[in-house]
């Protein structure tokens, strides 16, 4: 099952995709948390979270981008331009940060210059950067275009009581991840950060109901394995920009780590939060996904962010915690240092790490880093005399 | 090279006084407001608090070559370098214990409140966010979402329009007074006044040769940034308007023999001001428009149409140039590069302003197959000077000239 996921992981146009697309159905590709997949899989297509693993060269991700630009959405683009993004029939974008709002128009040019890479249906959805009563009410009325919007293109009809049910299949879903990260938590984890990272990343890229069954195999797997992560690995949490790059948290552990708990977008960031069920249901989604304000986007909310990131510390007792950013990421390589501060300040030790998103090219110099890391963490134990009391 | 504009001196005075005013508005019973530079300045000019301009201050950071080691306070405090050196040189400057290494001005007056608005990028929230954190001072933040079509949409101007009832709570909160609706609309239309002879003065220069360059603008944008709203913006502006003319009558460039016409897209590399004025004049070149003074010379408030004044100013701050579709940034340095006759394009690539240095490609490549002109893109920071490459940057510009040169013969 673990395998499984890490095959959908490792890949852009999986098998599930690929069986999805062979029955006449739609995919819509979005890139940022912001947007209720729950919309998409009520209009009976299938959501696919935007992703630039594989690149190899950013060529015509720079092009259009520029070079002082993050690197994620120029590999998004790069895929895209590439063609590897041709299988979508939709793309939804939104204002997640300066960069990757930006994508909408990159990609509409690199379109006029790579026949065939532009999605028929191309959609920009505005999300508010406040969370108040008035940015609800805005952020209702731009859920319900993009519900028209969909309608209209793709000649569907999108009812409450398809949300509503989309709803209930997407908590049950947040339900087991939440499971998966109780027993990413515990004393002796039977998953890798690696493992996890994994299993939660395939949820983006195949059907909902499929990955509900995939989750409950793979904790019914976890449930019953023997565990052996050894008692000297340090438990560490990842927080930052978005990583969904198997083999950055594998160079990590491969240090003598195990990541046992993350703040991340392509972690629980995703699935922490429920929808209501007994709202109404784009009012319940607006509500829903506009308050899960963990990410440096949304203005203010350093504190609740910030007491987030501690009570993953605290429930997960970790030893140490790696602050990542993706270079010229002004909200993380802004947030992060914040984050160091207080963290430290209270005895949690940080390491902080800049890189690039894709191929791992520096991967002589992190593993250098968290080595120092892990060898700082080892001899705080040993004059404290043990793990963390977070 | 023609010589400087005598009105430099009476705006040295007018900056300087204003400084002045700033620096002890605490023994003057003055509240001081940072503001970010797309921010709606009105409302503190009516409330009788003196706005003062982070980015602005980084501009003279820049300009006096202390980019580099203010960034470093802040760099050193764990923020990344790749983030905005305006934001960091500001952070910097407030992290720095030593007096003498605070900035040009000994650092600024410390604020009493903090407003900032999202319409230039989403780095002010942080930087912002940061500052009212190491400070303990209240932050009122106005979200702009980004216009992608035009008109403006209802719901996107309601809920702007909702930010700006909150802005006048937040300030009558930290002021402890009302903000009186008539002094408003008298300071909006104010405000429209200076923005209207701004534009004045910027379209001077499409005359041939131009009374003065881009790099005269950059300096002289100052009041209509931060005093927009107060007569003696437009004072200011009737003088220089009044030598521009001069030089017109007389025939007189700001670049003799002028020769060749540009444009400058971005911040200006406040620290190569000098350099870059002279590399252009010696080879006869005139930066006759930039976007980016242009973007101080477009924001009309409608405020005496409309019936409620903060859909008004909704509808004002929204659409302003970074936060508004390519394709629209595209429209207006076309319709800019006409206006001025420009023969080429100069592109600032600046690392530390990303929503304005996306797209600049596309601007290079759609303008060259409108018009068949050349354009240069060149790699630098507006602020932190430790990222100049003086030979990469002279290869291209050369290269660059050398086709305006082949174009002309």
């Amino acid at each position: 099952m673990i395998n499984k996921a890490r095959d959908i992981a490792r890949s852009i146009y999986n098998p599930y995709v690929e069986d999805w697309k062979n029955q006449g159905k739609k995919v819509i590709g979005y890139p940022c948390t912001y947007v209720p997949e729950e919309i998409i899989h009520a209009s009976s297509m299938l959501p696919f979270r935007l992703r630039g693993i594989g690149t190899t060269s950013l060529s015509i991700g720079d092009t259009y981008f520029g070079p002082v630009i993050c690197s994620f959405p120029k590999a998004i683009l790069q895929l895209a331009g590439e063609g590897k993004y041709n299988f979508l029939d939709g793309v939804i974008i939104t204002p997640g940060c300066d960069s990757m709002r930006r994508i909408h128009e990159c990609w509409r040019k690199a379109g006029q210059d790579f026949e065939g890479i532009l999605p028929g249906y191309f959609y920009y959805y505005g999300v508010p950067h406040k969370v108040s009563d008035y940015s609800i009410r805005w952020f209702v009325e731009e859920t319900f275009l993009l519900i028209k919007s969909l309608e209209d293109h793709f000649g569907v009809k999108i009812r409450d009581g398809d949300l509503e049910n989309s709803i209930s299949v997407y908590n049950r879903g947040r339900e087991l991840l939440k499971k998966l990260d109780q027993m990413r938590m515990s004393d002796d984890p039977p998953v890798t950060g690696e493992e996890a990272l994994a299993i939660i990343i395939a949820g983006f890229g195949m059907p909902r109901e499929d990955y509900n069954d995939l989750l409950q195999g793979v904790l019914y797997e976890l449930e019953h394995r023997k565990v052996d992560t050894g008692g000297s690995k340090k438990r560490l949490m990842l927080v930052g920009s978005a990583n969904d790059d198997l083999d950055f948290v594998n160079l990590i552990e491969s240090c003598g780590a195990v990541i046992v708990a993350d703040t991340m977008c392509f972690g629980s960031r995703s699935y922490n939060d429920m929808v209501e069920e007994n709202d109404s249901p784009v009012v319940a989604l607006a509500k829903r996904y506009l308050n899960h304000s963990y990410c440096p986007r949304m203005f203010g909310y350093y504190r609740d962010r910030f007491n987030y990131l501690l009570k993953r510390v605290k429930q997960a007792r970790v030893d140490g915690v790696i602050l990542q950013n993706i270079r010229f990421c002004d909200l993380h390589g802004s947030e992060n240092s914040i984050f160091e501060r207080d963290l430290e300040k209270m005895g949690i030790p940080c390491l902080k790490i800049e890189r690039e998103y894709g191929p791992l090219v520096e991967t002589g110099r992190i593993k250098m880093r968290v080595d120092a890391f892990i060898e700082r963490i080892s001899s705080m134990n040993k004059v404290e005399g043990g793990r963390q009391k977070a | 090279m023609a010589e400087r504009l005598k009105t430099a001196k009476r705006l040295k005075q007018y900056m300087t006084e204003y400084y002045i005013d700033a620096k002890t508005a605490r023994s003057n019973n003055k509240k001081v407001g940072w503001i970010t530079s797309g921010g709606p300045v009105e409302f503190l000019i009516a409330m009788d608090i003196i706005p003062v301009y982070p980015e602005n201050h980084g501009a003279m950071v820049g300009a006096t070559h202390q980019g580099g080691m203010l960034c470093e306070f802040a760099e050193r405090r764990g923020f990344s370098r790749d983030v905005c050196s305006y934001a960091r040189s500001d952070i910097g400057g407030l992290l720095s214990d030593d007096p003498s290494k605070k900035g040009p001005i000994g650092g600024l007056p410390l604020p009493d409140m903090l407003v900032c608005c999202n319409n230039i990028c989403g780095t002010v929230m942080k930087w912002y966010e940061t500052v009212s954190r190491y400070l303990d001072v209240p932050l009122y933040i106005i979200d702009t979402p980004v216009i992608h079509q035009f008109p403006i949409p209802d719901e996107v101007v309601d809920y702007v329009a909702e930010q700006f009832k909150g802005y006048v709570k937040f300030l009558e909160e930290v002021m402890g007074t009302r903000l009186d609706m008539d002094r408003l609309m008298e300071v909006s239309i104010i405000a429209n006044e200076n923005v209207e002879i701004w534009n004045r003065v910027l379209r001077k220069c499409a005359k041939k040769p131009a009374p003065m360059t881009a790099f005269d603008a950059f300096t002289h944008m100052a009041p209509i940034v931060t005093l927009r709203g107060t007569k003696g913006v437009t004072e200011y502006y009737e003088a220089l308007i009044e030598e521009l003319d001069e030089r017109i009558e007389k025939g007189m460039g700001a670049v003799d023999n002028e020769r060749f016409r540009l444009l400058w897209d971005n911040i200006p590399v406040w620290h190569k001001m000098r350099a870059l004025s002279n590399y252009f004049a010696e080879r006869d070149a005139a930066l006759v428009a930039d976007t980016y003074t242009n973007a101080w010379a477009t924001t009309n408030i409608n405020a005496e149409e409309e019936d409620d004044i903060f859909r008004a100013y909704a509808k004002a701050y929204t659409p302003i140039y970074l936060n508004i579709g390519i394709d629209s940034m595209l429209d207006t340095v076309e319709r800019l590069a006409s206006i001025f006759n420009v023969d080429g394009l100069v592109l600032h690539s600046n690392r530390s302003c990303k929503p304005y240095s996306i797209g600049q490609y596309d601007i290079a490549r759609r303008y060259h197959e409108d018009t068949g002109k050349p354009s240069v893109i060149i790699e630098g920071d507006m602020t932190d000077e430790r990222t100049w490459s003086e030979a990469q940057v002279m290869t291209r510009l050369d290269a660059f000239m050398e086709m305006l040169e082949a174009n002309q013969a």
